[in-house]
Protein backbone atom coordinates (compact mmCIF):
# COMPACT_ATOMS: atom_id res chain seq x y z
CA UNK A 1 0.00 0.00 0.00
CA UNK A 2 1.26 3.44 -0.89
CA UNK A 3 2.39 5.52 2.06
CA UNK A 4 0.18 8.49 2.75
CA UNK A 5 2.10 11.72 2.96
CA UNK A 6 1.03 14.54 5.17
CA UNK A 7 2.70 17.90 4.59
CA UNK A 8 2.56 20.60 7.19
CA UNK A 9 3.57 24.18 6.45
CA UNK A 10 3.62 26.06 3.18
CA UNK A 11 4.41 24.45 -0.14
CA UNK A 12 7.90 24.94 -1.62
CA UNK A 13 8.18 28.04 -3.76
CA UNK A 14 11.31 28.03 -5.83
CA UNK A 15 14.01 25.39 -6.37
CA UNK A 16 17.67 26.36 -6.23
CA UNK A 17 18.15 25.70 -9.95
CA UNK A 18 15.19 27.92 -10.82
CA UNK A 19 16.44 30.67 -8.54
CA UNK A 20 19.93 30.66 -10.02
CA UNK A 21 18.56 30.71 -13.57
CA UNK A 22 16.38 33.76 -12.84
CA UNK A 23 19.11 35.55 -10.89
CA UNK A 24 21.53 34.99 -13.72
CA UNK A 25 19.09 36.66 -16.15
CA UNK A 26 18.68 39.61 -13.80
CA UNK A 27 22.45 39.88 -13.38
CA UNK A 28 22.89 39.86 -17.14
CA UNK A 29 20.21 42.51 -17.59
CA UNK A 30 21.75 44.80 -14.97
CA UNK A 31 25.16 44.30 -16.47
CA UNK A 32 24.03 45.08 -20.00
CA UNK A 33 22.09 48.17 -18.88
CA UNK A 34 25.27 49.35 -17.20
CA UNK A 35 27.37 48.64 -20.30
CA UNK A 36 24.82 50.35 -22.52
CA UNK A 37 24.87 53.50 -20.41
CA UNK A 38 28.66 53.39 -20.38
CA UNK A 39 28.90 53.06 -24.15
CA UNK A 40 26.39 55.80 -24.82
CA UNK A 41 27.90 58.23 -22.29
CA UNK A 42 30.20 59.77 -24.90
CA UNK A 43 27.18 60.36 -27.15
CA UNK A 44 25.01 61.97 -24.47
CA UNK A 45 24.30 65.64 -25.22
CA UNK A 46 22.43 66.79 -22.17
CA UNK A 47 24.83 67.97 -19.49
CA UNK A 48 22.63 66.93 -16.55
CA UNK A 49 22.23 63.45 -18.01
CA UNK A 50 25.94 63.20 -18.70
CA UNK A 51 26.72 63.83 -15.04
CA UNK A 52 23.98 61.58 -13.70
CA UNK A 53 24.56 58.39 -15.70
CA UNK A 54 27.93 57.48 -14.15
CA UNK A 55 26.31 57.29 -10.71
CA UNK A 56 23.67 54.93 -12.03
CA UNK A 57 26.31 52.91 -13.87
CA UNK A 58 28.09 52.36 -10.59
CA UNK A 59 24.87 51.49 -8.74
CA UNK A 60 23.96 49.06 -11.52
CA UNK A 61 27.37 47.41 -11.26
CA UNK A 62 26.90 46.86 -7.52
CA UNK A 63 23.50 45.26 -8.03
CA UNK A 64 24.92 43.10 -10.81
CA UNK A 65 27.77 42.07 -8.55
CA UNK A 66 25.49 41.02 -5.70
CA UNK A 67 23.36 38.98 -8.11
CA UNK A 68 26.36 37.35 -9.76
CA UNK A 69 27.87 36.35 -6.43
CA UNK A 70 24.57 34.89 -5.35
CA UNK A 71 24.21 32.87 -8.56
CA UNK A 72 27.56 31.28 -7.80
CA UNK A 73 26.40 30.39 -4.29
CA UNK A 74 23.48 28.49 -5.78
CA UNK A 75 25.49 25.58 -7.22
CA UNK A 76 25.91 27.40 -10.53
CA UNK A 77 29.06 26.55 -12.51
CA UNK A 78 31.49 29.48 -12.29
CA UNK A 79 32.47 29.16 -15.91
CA UNK A 80 28.90 29.56 -17.13
CA UNK A 81 27.76 32.58 -15.15
CA UNK A 82 29.18 35.01 -17.72
CA UNK A 83 28.21 33.05 -20.82
CA UNK A 84 25.41 31.07 -22.45
CA UNK A 85 22.85 33.82 -21.98
CA UNK A 86 19.41 33.46 -23.49
CA UNK A 87 19.68 34.50 -27.12
CA UNK A 88 16.34 36.28 -27.12
CA UNK A 89 17.22 38.29 -24.02
CA UNK A 90 20.56 39.19 -25.61
CA UNK A 91 18.78 40.35 -28.73
CA UNK A 92 16.45 42.51 -26.69
CA UNK A 93 19.29 44.07 -24.68
CA UNK A 94 21.28 44.79 -27.84
CA UNK A 95 18.54 47.14 -29.03
CA UNK A 96 18.99 49.49 -26.07
CA UNK A 97 22.12 51.29 -27.23
CA UNK A 98 20.83 51.75 -30.75
CA UNK A 99 19.35 55.08 -29.78
CA UNK A 100 19.16 58.17 -31.91
CA UNK A 101 19.29 60.60 -28.99
CA UNK A 102 19.30 60.93 -25.21
CA UNK A 103 15.53 60.48 -25.01
CA UNK A 104 15.62 57.16 -26.85
CA UNK A 105 18.35 55.88 -24.59
CA UNK A 106 16.32 56.79 -21.51
CA UNK A 107 13.18 55.19 -22.90
CA UNK A 108 14.90 51.88 -23.57
CA UNK A 109 17.15 51.56 -20.56
CA UNK A 110 15.02 53.27 -17.95
CA UNK A 111 11.36 53.42 -18.84
CA UNK A 112 11.21 49.89 -20.22
CA UNK A 113 14.12 47.83 -18.87
CA UNK A 114 14.79 49.29 -15.43
CA UNK A 115 11.07 49.56 -14.83
CA UNK A 116 10.85 45.85 -15.65
CA UNK A 117 13.81 45.12 -13.37
CA UNK A 118 12.13 46.84 -10.42
CA UNK A 119 9.00 44.78 -11.03
CA UNK A 120 11.04 41.60 -11.40
CA UNK A 121 12.70 42.13 -8.01
CA UNK A 122 9.32 42.68 -6.34
CA UNK A 123 8.02 39.52 -7.98
CA UNK A 124 11.07 37.48 -7.04
CA UNK A 125 10.71 38.49 -3.41
CA UNK A 126 7.06 37.49 -3.27
CA UNK A 127 7.62 34.22 -5.08
CA UNK A 128 10.62 32.88 -3.17
CA UNK A 129 11.15 31.70 0.37
CA UNK A 130 12.39 34.40 2.77
CA UNK A 131 14.17 31.89 4.99
CA UNK A 132 15.60 29.42 2.49
CA UNK A 133 16.69 32.21 0.14
CA UNK A 134 17.44 34.78 2.86
CA UNK A 135 20.86 35.78 1.46
CA UNK A 136 19.13 36.93 -1.76
CA UNK A 137 16.45 38.76 0.23
CA UNK A 138 19.07 40.65 2.17
CA UNK A 139 20.31 42.62 -0.80
CA UNK A 140 17.36 42.38 -3.17
CA UNK A 141 14.88 44.10 -0.87
CA UNK A 142 16.75 47.37 -1.49
CA UNK A 143 16.87 47.02 -5.28
CA UNK A 144 13.38 48.06 -6.28
CA UNK A 145 13.47 51.31 -4.30
CA UNK A 146 16.96 52.08 -5.62
CA UNK A 147 15.76 51.67 -9.19
CA UNK A 148 12.68 53.78 -8.53
CA UNK A 149 14.95 56.53 -7.22
CA UNK A 150 16.97 56.28 -10.44
CA UNK A 151 13.78 56.46 -12.48
CA UNK A 152 12.64 59.58 -10.62
CA UNK A 153 15.98 61.29 -11.19
CA UNK A 154 15.97 60.44 -14.86
CA UNK A 155 12.34 61.38 -15.38
CA UNK A 156 13.11 64.94 -14.29
CA UNK A 157 15.97 65.15 -16.80
CA UNK A 158 13.95 63.45 -19.56
CA UNK A 159 11.03 65.86 -19.26
CA UNK A 160 13.37 68.78 -19.90
CA UNK A 161 15.08 67.30 -22.99
CA UNK A 162 14.47 69.39 -26.12
CA UNK A 163 13.51 66.34 -28.19
CA UNK A 164 10.87 65.40 -25.61
CA UNK A 165 9.46 68.89 -25.29
CA UNK A 166 9.17 69.30 -29.05
CA UNK A 167 7.97 65.85 -29.99
CA UNK A 168 7.65 63.08 -27.44
CA UNK A 169 7.26 59.81 -29.29
CA UNK A 170 5.95 56.66 -27.64
CA UNK A 171 6.59 54.31 -30.57
CA UNK A 172 9.91 53.09 -29.22
CA UNK A 173 8.59 52.58 -25.69
CA UNK A 174 5.78 50.49 -27.09
CA UNK A 175 7.94 48.48 -29.48
CA UNK A 176 10.50 47.65 -26.80
CA UNK A 177 7.80 46.74 -24.27
CA UNK A 178 6.26 44.40 -26.81
CA UNK A 179 9.60 42.82 -27.60
CA UNK A 180 10.29 42.28 -23.93
CA UNK A 181 6.90 40.71 -23.50
CA UNK A 182 7.50 38.47 -26.50
CA UNK A 183 10.70 37.07 -25.02
CA UNK A 184 8.86 36.20 -21.80
CA UNK A 185 9.84 39.30 -19.83
CA UNK A 186 13.04 39.43 -17.84
CA UNK A 187 12.27 36.07 -16.23
CA UNK A 188 11.85 34.47 -19.67
CA UNK A 189 9.95 31.32 -20.51
CA UNK A 190 11.04 28.08 -22.04
CA UNK A 191 9.22 29.07 -25.22
CA UNK A 192 11.16 32.32 -25.50
CA UNK A 193 14.51 30.65 -26.22
CA UNK A 194 15.96 31.37 -29.63
CA UNK A 195 16.05 34.41 -31.89
CA UNK A 196 13.09 36.75 -32.21
CA UNK A 197 12.19 39.10 -35.00
CA UNK A 198 12.80 42.80 -34.43
CA UNK A 199 9.93 45.08 -35.37
CA UNK A 200 10.31 47.78 -37.97
CA UNK A 201 10.10 50.50 -35.31
CA UNK A 202 13.26 49.21 -33.66
CA UNK A 203 15.45 48.65 -36.68
CA UNK A 204 18.60 50.76 -36.31
CA UNK A 205 22.21 50.67 -37.40
CA UNK A 206 24.58 49.14 -34.83
CA UNK A 207 25.88 51.77 -32.42
CA UNK A 208 29.23 53.40 -33.07
CA UNK A 209 30.75 55.68 -30.47
CA UNK A 210 31.73 59.13 -31.82
CA UNK A 211 35.43 60.04 -31.86
CA UNK A 212 34.59 63.50 -30.54
CA UNK A 213 32.55 63.40 -27.33
CA UNK A 214 29.17 65.11 -27.52
CA UNK A 215 28.72 68.21 -25.39
CA UNK A 216 25.56 70.05 -24.54
CA UNK A 217 24.46 72.09 -27.58
CA UNK A 218 23.77 74.99 -25.21
CA UNK A 219 27.50 75.24 -24.49
CA UNK A 220 29.61 77.77 -26.37
CA UNK A 221 32.04 76.39 -28.92
CA UNK A 222 35.60 75.73 -27.82
CA UNK A 223 38.53 73.56 -28.92
CA UNK A 224 40.37 72.89 -25.66
CA UNK A 225 39.52 73.52 -22.03
CA UNK A 226 42.52 74.93 -20.17
CA UNK A 227 43.41 78.61 -20.60
CA UNK A 228 46.71 78.62 -22.53
CA UNK A 229 48.40 80.86 -19.96
CA UNK A 230 50.45 80.47 -16.78
CA UNK A 231 48.70 80.16 -13.43
CA UNK A 232 50.06 83.27 -11.75
CA UNK A 233 47.87 84.29 -8.83
CA UNK A 234 46.18 81.99 -6.34
CA UNK A 235 42.82 83.19 -7.64
CA UNK A 236 43.77 82.02 -11.12
CA UNK A 237 44.84 78.73 -9.66
CA UNK A 238 41.43 78.37 -7.99
CA UNK A 239 39.55 79.13 -11.19
CA UNK A 240 41.76 77.33 -13.69
CA UNK A 241 41.72 74.36 -11.26
CA UNK A 242 37.93 74.46 -11.23
CA UNK A 243 37.75 74.48 -15.04
CA UNK A 244 40.13 71.56 -15.15
CA UNK A 245 38.08 69.59 -12.65
CA UNK A 246 34.80 70.14 -14.53
CA UNK A 247 36.43 68.92 -17.71
CA UNK A 248 37.34 65.62 -16.07
CA UNK A 249 34.07 64.37 -17.49
CA UNK A 250 36.24 63.02 -20.35
CA UNK A 251 37.81 60.73 -17.77
CA UNK A 252 34.33 59.32 -17.04
CA UNK A 253 33.65 58.89 -20.75
CA UNK A 254 36.76 56.76 -21.26
CA UNK A 255 35.82 54.04 -18.73
CA UNK A 256 32.29 54.22 -20.15
CA UNK A 257 33.57 53.55 -23.65
CA UNK A 258 35.68 50.55 -22.64
CA UNK A 259 32.84 49.14 -20.56
CA UNK A 260 30.92 48.92 -23.77
CA UNK A 261 33.61 48.06 -26.30
CA UNK A 262 35.23 45.25 -24.37
CA UNK A 263 32.63 42.55 -23.90
CA UNK A 264 35.02 39.72 -23.08
CA UNK A 265 36.65 40.90 -19.88
CA UNK A 266 36.62 39.30 -16.42
CA UNK A 267 33.73 40.53 -14.26
CA UNK A 268 36.06 42.52 -11.96
CA UNK A 269 36.91 44.73 -14.92
CA UNK A 270 33.29 45.87 -15.28
CA UNK A 271 32.90 46.37 -11.57
CA UNK A 272 36.04 48.45 -11.24
CA UNK A 273 35.54 50.41 -14.43
CA UNK A 274 32.01 51.36 -13.40
CA UNK A 275 33.42 52.77 -10.16
CA UNK A 276 36.14 54.59 -12.09
CA UNK A 277 33.50 56.16 -14.34
CA UNK A 278 31.50 57.33 -11.33
CA UNK A 279 34.55 58.76 -9.53
CA UNK A 280 35.52 60.87 -12.51
CA UNK A 281 31.99 62.28 -12.73
CA UNK A 282 32.36 63.19 -9.04
CA UNK A 283 35.59 65.01 -9.79
CA UNK A 284 33.78 66.90 -12.53
CA UNK A 285 30.97 67.81 -10.16
CA UNK A 286 33.46 68.89 -7.48
CA UNK A 287 34.79 71.45 -9.93
CA UNK A 288 31.33 72.49 -11.05
CA UNK A 289 30.21 73.06 -7.48
CA UNK A 290 33.15 75.39 -6.86
CA UNK A 291 32.75 77.17 -10.20
CA UNK A 292 29.04 77.71 -9.48
CA UNK A 293 29.91 79.18 -6.11
CA UNK A 294 32.01 81.78 -7.96
CA UNK A 295 29.03 82.45 -10.22
CA UNK A 296 30.36 80.76 -13.38
CA UNK A 297 27.96 78.98 -15.71
CA UNK A 298 29.18 75.62 -17.04
CA UNK A 299 29.99 75.62 -20.73
CA UNK A 300 29.01 79.29 -21.05
CA UNK A 301 31.52 81.16 -18.91
CA UNK A 302 34.23 78.55 -19.38
CA UNK A 303 34.68 75.78 -21.96
CA UNK A 304 33.65 72.19 -21.49
CA UNK A 305 35.09 70.01 -24.25
CA UNK A 306 36.45 66.50 -24.68
CA UNK A 307 39.88 67.56 -25.91
CA UNK A 308 41.87 64.79 -24.26
CA UNK A 309 39.45 62.18 -25.51
CA UNK A 310 39.41 63.59 -29.01
CA UNK A 311 43.19 63.71 -29.29
CA UNK A 312 43.68 59.92 -29.23
CA UNK A 313 40.25 58.40 -29.91
CA UNK A 314 41.28 57.62 -33.52
CA UNK A 315 43.89 55.24 -32.03
CA UNK A 316 41.23 53.08 -30.40
CA UNK A 317 39.88 52.51 -26.94
CA UNK A 318 43.04 51.01 -25.45
CA UNK A 319 44.88 54.22 -26.37
CA UNK A 320 42.13 56.19 -24.64
CA UNK A 321 42.41 54.17 -21.47
CA UNK A 322 46.16 54.38 -21.62
CA UNK A 323 46.09 58.18 -21.94
CA UNK A 324 43.86 58.40 -18.91
CA UNK A 325 46.19 56.06 -17.03
CA UNK A 326 49.20 58.13 -18.04
CA UNK A 327 47.60 61.36 -16.77
CA UNK A 328 46.70 59.61 -13.55
CA UNK A 329 50.29 58.51 -13.05
CA UNK A 330 51.02 62.18 -12.30
CA UNK A 331 47.81 62.50 -10.28
CA UNK A 332 49.12 61.77 -6.78
CA UNK A 333 51.97 64.30 -7.07
CA UNK A 334 49.67 66.94 -8.49
CA UNK A 335 46.65 66.37 -6.28
CA UNK A 336 48.66 66.16 -3.08
CA UNK A 337 50.44 69.42 -3.95
CA UNK A 338 47.10 71.11 -4.69
CA UNK A 339 45.65 69.81 -1.45
CA UNK A 340 48.53 71.27 0.55
CA UNK A 341 48.50 74.56 -1.34
CA UNK A 342 44.77 75.19 -1.02
CA UNK A 343 44.83 74.15 2.62
CA UNK A 344 47.61 76.60 3.33
CA UNK A 345 45.69 79.40 1.63
CA UNK A 346 42.54 78.61 3.62
CA UNK A 347 40.44 77.33 0.69
CA UNK A 348 39.25 74.19 2.44
CA UNK A 349 36.45 73.59 -0.08
CA UNK A 350 39.05 73.00 -2.77
CA UNK A 351 41.61 71.25 -0.59
CA UNK A 352 39.04 68.73 0.59
CA UNK A 353 38.03 68.05 -3.02
CA UNK A 354 41.67 67.42 -3.94
CA UNK A 355 42.18 65.26 -0.88
CA UNK A 356 39.39 62.86 -1.88
CA UNK A 357 40.33 63.08 -5.54
CA UNK A 358 43.87 62.03 -4.58
CA UNK A 359 42.44 59.04 -2.67
CA UNK A 360 40.34 58.05 -5.70
CA UNK A 361 43.43 58.32 -7.87
CA UNK A 362 45.10 55.53 -5.89
CA UNK A 363 42.50 53.02 -6.94
CA UNK A 364 42.32 54.34 -10.49
CA UNK A 365 46.04 53.83 -10.88
CA UNK A 366 45.58 50.23 -9.93
CA UNK A 367 42.68 49.82 -12.37
CA UNK A 368 44.56 51.53 -15.17
CA UNK A 369 47.70 49.51 -14.75
CA UNK A 370 45.87 46.22 -14.33
CA UNK A 371 43.48 46.51 -17.26
CA UNK A 372 45.81 48.18 -19.76
CA UNK A 373 48.30 45.44 -19.00
CA UNK A 374 45.59 42.81 -19.36
CA UNK A 375 44.80 44.07 -22.86
CA UNK A 376 48.52 44.05 -23.69
CA UNK A 377 49.00 40.43 -22.65
CA UNK A 378 50.86 41.43 -19.47
CA UNK A 379 53.72 43.10 -21.36
CA UNK A 380 55.01 45.97 -19.21
CA UNK A 381 57.28 47.31 -21.94
CA UNK A 382 54.41 47.56 -24.38
CA UNK A 383 52.45 49.48 -21.78
CA UNK A 384 55.31 51.95 -21.27
CA UNK A 385 55.63 52.38 -25.03
CA UNK A 386 51.94 52.98 -25.49
CA UNK A 387 51.90 55.50 -22.65
CA UNK A 388 54.71 57.40 -24.37
CA UNK A 389 52.93 57.26 -27.68
CA UNK A 390 49.59 58.55 -26.44
CA UNK A 391 51.25 61.28 -24.37
CA UNK A 392 53.16 62.44 -27.44
CA UNK A 393 49.97 62.33 -29.50
CA UNK A 394 48.18 64.48 -26.94
CA UNK A 395 51.07 66.95 -26.73
CA UNK A 396 51.15 67.35 -30.50
CA UNK A 397 47.37 67.72 -30.62
CA UNK A 398 47.18 70.44 -27.99
CA UNK A 399 50.11 72.30 -29.49
CA UNK A 400 48.28 72.39 -32.78
CA UNK A 401 45.05 73.40 -31.04
CA UNK A 402 46.80 76.36 -29.42
CA UNK A 403 47.74 77.55 -32.88
CA UNK A 404 44.18 77.26 -34.10
CA UNK A 405 42.49 79.05 -31.21
CA UNK A 406 43.42 81.69 -28.65
CA UNK A 407 40.73 80.77 -26.09
CA UNK A 408 38.74 83.90 -26.80
CA UNK A 409 36.32 85.26 -25.77
CA UNK A 410 36.55 83.04 -22.68
CA UNK A 411 39.97 84.31 -21.63
CA UNK A 412 39.10 88.02 -21.63
CA UNK A 413 35.82 87.36 -19.86
CA UNK A 414 37.43 85.19 -17.21
CA UNK A 415 40.13 87.80 -16.64
CA UNK A 416 37.50 90.54 -16.25
CA UNK A 417 35.77 88.48 -13.60
CA UNK A 418 39.05 87.80 -11.84
CA UNK A 419 39.72 91.55 -11.69
CA UNK A 420 36.29 91.99 -10.11
CA UNK A 421 36.96 89.29 -7.53
CA UNK A 422 40.29 90.89 -6.69
CA UNK A 423 38.60 94.24 -6.22
CA UNK A 424 36.04 92.58 -3.93
CA UNK A 425 38.84 91.10 -1.85
CA UNK A 426 40.37 94.57 -1.39
CA UNK A 427 37.11 96.23 -0.30
CA UNK B 1 67.06 47.17 17.12
CA UNK B 2 68.92 47.81 13.84
CA UNK B 3 68.41 51.02 11.95
CA UNK B 4 69.44 51.58 8.38
CA UNK B 5 70.26 54.71 6.44
CA UNK B 6 68.24 55.07 3.28
CA UNK B 7 69.59 57.58 0.78
CA UNK B 8 67.69 59.00 -2.18
CA UNK B 9 69.38 60.09 -5.37
CA UNK B 10 68.55 63.69 -4.49
CA UNK B 11 71.00 63.28 -1.59
CA UNK B 12 68.26 63.36 1.03
CA UNK B 13 68.32 60.50 3.51
CA UNK B 14 66.33 59.06 6.37
CA UNK B 15 66.64 56.26 8.89
CA UNK B 16 64.47 53.14 8.78
CA UNK B 17 64.09 50.75 11.70
CA UNK B 18 64.22 47.01 11.13
CA UNK B 19 60.78 45.99 9.85
CA UNK B 20 59.58 49.56 9.32
CA UNK B 21 57.95 50.34 5.98
CA UNK B 22 60.26 52.67 4.07
CA UNK B 23 57.55 55.13 3.05
CA UNK B 24 56.35 55.39 6.66
CA UNK B 25 59.91 56.00 7.81
CA UNK B 26 60.45 58.73 5.21
CA UNK B 27 57.19 60.51 5.99
CA UNK B 28 57.85 60.25 9.74
CA UNK B 29 61.10 62.16 9.19
CA UNK B 30 59.58 64.75 6.86
CA UNK B 31 61.15 63.37 3.68
CA UNK B 32 58.79 63.72 0.74
CA UNK B 33 58.26 60.63 -1.38
CA UNK B 34 55.54 60.69 -3.99
CA UNK B 35 52.88 58.24 -2.87
CA UNK B 36 49.18 57.57 -2.89
CA UNK B 37 47.56 54.28 -1.82
CA UNK B 38 50.06 53.16 0.84
CA UNK B 39 49.11 49.55 0.18
CA UNK B 40 51.23 48.56 -2.78
CA UNK B 41 48.58 48.89 -5.48
CA UNK B 42 48.95 52.29 -7.18
CA UNK B 43 52.66 52.03 -8.07
CA UNK B 44 53.31 55.69 -7.32
CA UNK B 45 56.17 54.85 -4.94
CA UNK B 46 57.99 52.49 -7.32
CA UNK B 47 61.77 52.92 -6.97
CA UNK B 48 64.92 51.19 -8.10
CA UNK B 49 67.26 49.85 -5.46
CA UNK B 50 70.75 50.98 -6.51
CA UNK B 51 72.57 49.62 -3.49
CA UNK B 52 71.67 47.52 -0.46
CA UNK B 53 69.03 44.95 0.32
CA UNK B 54 65.34 45.82 0.45
CA UNK B 55 62.50 43.29 0.83
CA UNK B 56 59.21 43.70 -0.99
CA UNK B 57 56.54 42.76 1.57
CA UNK B 58 53.10 41.41 0.61
CA UNK B 59 54.21 40.40 -2.87
CA UNK B 60 50.94 38.61 -3.53
CA UNK B 61 48.83 41.75 -3.07
CA UNK B 62 51.23 44.30 -4.54
CA UNK B 63 51.03 45.47 -8.14
CA UNK B 64 54.62 44.60 -9.00
CA UNK B 65 55.70 41.77 -11.25
CA UNK B 66 58.32 39.18 -10.49
CA UNK B 67 60.35 40.54 -13.39
CA UNK B 68 60.33 44.01 -11.89
CA UNK B 69 61.38 42.66 -8.50
CA UNK B 70 64.21 40.73 -10.14
CA UNK B 71 65.29 43.98 -11.78
CA UNK B 72 65.64 45.55 -8.36
CA UNK B 73 62.39 47.51 -8.26
CA UNK B 74 60.39 47.93 -5.06
CA UNK B 75 57.21 49.65 -3.92
CA UNK B 76 58.44 51.64 -0.94
CA UNK B 77 55.10 51.74 0.86
CA UNK B 78 55.33 47.97 1.25
CA UNK B 79 59.09 47.46 1.57
CA UNK B 80 61.50 47.05 4.46
CA UNK B 81 65.28 47.39 4.55
CA UNK B 82 67.80 44.74 5.58
CA UNK B 83 70.81 47.06 5.20
CA UNK B 84 71.68 50.66 4.34
CA UNK B 85 70.36 51.37 0.87
CA UNK B 86 70.45 53.82 -2.01
CA UNK B 87 67.22 54.34 -3.95
CA UNK B 88 66.93 55.77 -7.43
CA UNK B 89 64.13 57.02 -9.63
CA UNK B 90 63.00 54.70 -12.41
CA UNK B 91 64.85 55.00 -15.67
CA UNK B 92 62.61 55.22 -18.64
CA UNK B 93 63.13 52.33 -21.00
CA UNK B 94 63.90 53.28 -24.61
CA UNK B 95 61.16 52.35 -27.01
CA UNK B 96 61.84 49.63 -29.58
CA UNK B 97 61.62 52.33 -32.28
CA UNK B 98 64.27 54.38 -30.46
CA UNK B 99 66.98 51.73 -30.79
CA UNK B 100 68.72 50.01 -27.89
CA UNK B 101 66.68 48.28 -25.20
CA UNK B 102 67.63 50.16 -22.05
CA UNK B 103 68.45 53.81 -21.55
S1 LIG C 1 51.88 54.37 -2.45
FE1 LIG C 1 50.73 53.17 -3.82
S2 LIG C 1 52.06 51.57 -4.34
FE2 LIG C 1 53.10 52.64 -2.79
FE1 LIG D 1 39.73 62.52 -11.80
FE1 LIG E 1 41.13 59.35 -11.72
Amino acid sequence: MEEKVIVMGEAGRKAVDDASAVLKRLYYTERECMRTLGGYLVSVSDWELKKKLPYHIWQDSLRADALRSRVLELRYPRRDVDQDHDEALTQYLQQLIRSLNDAELIVGVYFVTKQALAEAYDTYLTESDPLDDAPTYEFMRRFSSEIHAQLDEIRAIYDALPEVISNEDHTRTQALSELLQEIGGLFGTEASKGPVSISEALVREPYTAPLVPARDPRFRKAIYHMPPVEWNTFLEHQIWGGINHVNEIWAAEVPGTVLWKWDDMPWEFYLETARWCFDESRHCMMGEQRMKAWGFRTGIDFPVVGDHYESVSHMGELALLCLLHDFETNGPGLKSTFKAKFEKMGDTASSQDFDYDWADESIHLQYGYKWCLHRLGGDNDKLEDLKDEVRETWNAWIEQAHQRWDYEPFLSELRQKIVKFEAMACE
Amino acid sequence: MSEYRITLESGESFMAKQGELLLDAALRQGVTINHSCRNGTCRTCLFEIKEGSVTQEGEEICMISQQERENGRRLLCMSTANSDAVLGKLQRRKRASEGSAVE
